[in-house]
């Protein structure tokens, strides 16, 4: 049997809405999250995403169409394409655990439910975690403890050692 | 609907089971099928990338950064308890 060179990595939704914008956006980050999606494409990545990923997306889209900057037909156009792109490059999970250990988990780690179901994602499938929050990446950088799950800040692409203070 | 056979499968012989002769279809060549489906494969991949680059062109056009809003969004989740306890 032939070894399967592709690693296991999880996209955060603020990475994936980089992939269909990049006037208004910060370049750097434009710059990398395409870099990633173009390996993902070209079959380096297996990705692993969170069942509210899509939610995630679709909301931030939506938004733009009630502030009537874009119309409904290119925000469903979109989600339609993330959805065919998920559908050939990406599993889309449910929680590891169940919810009781998530919420649990959420309150030992101090995060949002929404980011510890991606860590938790990341942790499971063995996956790099590559996010455009800094939010999240600052609040994991904090927590040596949970090193042990992989994340990446996108501007860092593909570099994914820890730095010793976070952007 | 079932999609419908461009082509019949080549009958190579028959066998006999349950005391029915049945026929035997060839066995499909492992190779031309592999070439076949990383055809298809790239062909969905460049369709994908065209639509993307659509899509693209018609956000650019959006004032306004989605990275933003998307963290803006994720931060009234996050802090919405902060409100409350003004």
């Amino acid at each position: 049997m032939i070894a399967d060179p592709r690693i296991w990595t999880v996209t955060d939704a603020s990475v994936s809405v980089l992939w269909v914008k990049v006037k208004g956006e910060d370049l750097l980050l434009t710059r990398k999250a395409r870099q990633l999606y173009r390996d993902i494409v070209a079959g380096k990545y297996w990705v692993a995403l969170p069942f509210h990923w899509r939610l995630e997306v679709a909301g931030a889209i939506r938004s733009f169409v009630s502030a009537r900057k874009l119309s409904r037909y290119e925000a469903q156009r979109a989600m339609r394409w993330l959805n065919e792109f998920t559908r050939s490059y990406c599993v889309i999970c449910e929680p590891t655990v169940s919810w009781d250990e998530l919420i649990s988990i959420a309150d030992e780690w101090g995060f949002h439910l929404y980011d510890t179901l991606y860590l938790l994602l990341a942790q499971r499938i063995d996956g790099i975690f590559w996010t455009a929050d800094l939010r999240i990446y600052r609040q994991w950088h904090q927590h040596p403890k949970l090193h042990g799950i992989k994340v990446g800040w996108i501007g860092y692409y593909p570099q994914t050692g820890i730095p010793l203070v976070p952007p | 609907m079932a999609e419908k056979r461009r082509s019949k499968p080549k009958i190579v012989g028959t066998m006999v089971v349950d005391g029915k002769e049945i026929p035997v279809v060839e066995w499909p060549e492992t190779r031309k099928a592999l070439r076949q489906w990383e055809k298809e494969r790239r062909k969905r991949a460049r369709e994908l990338e065209r639509e993307r680059r659509e899509i693209e062109k018609a956000f650019n056009k959006v004032e306004g950064s989605l990275l933003e809003e998307l963290l803006r969004m994720r931060d009234a989740m996050r802090w919405w308890w902060r409100d409350d306890e003004k």
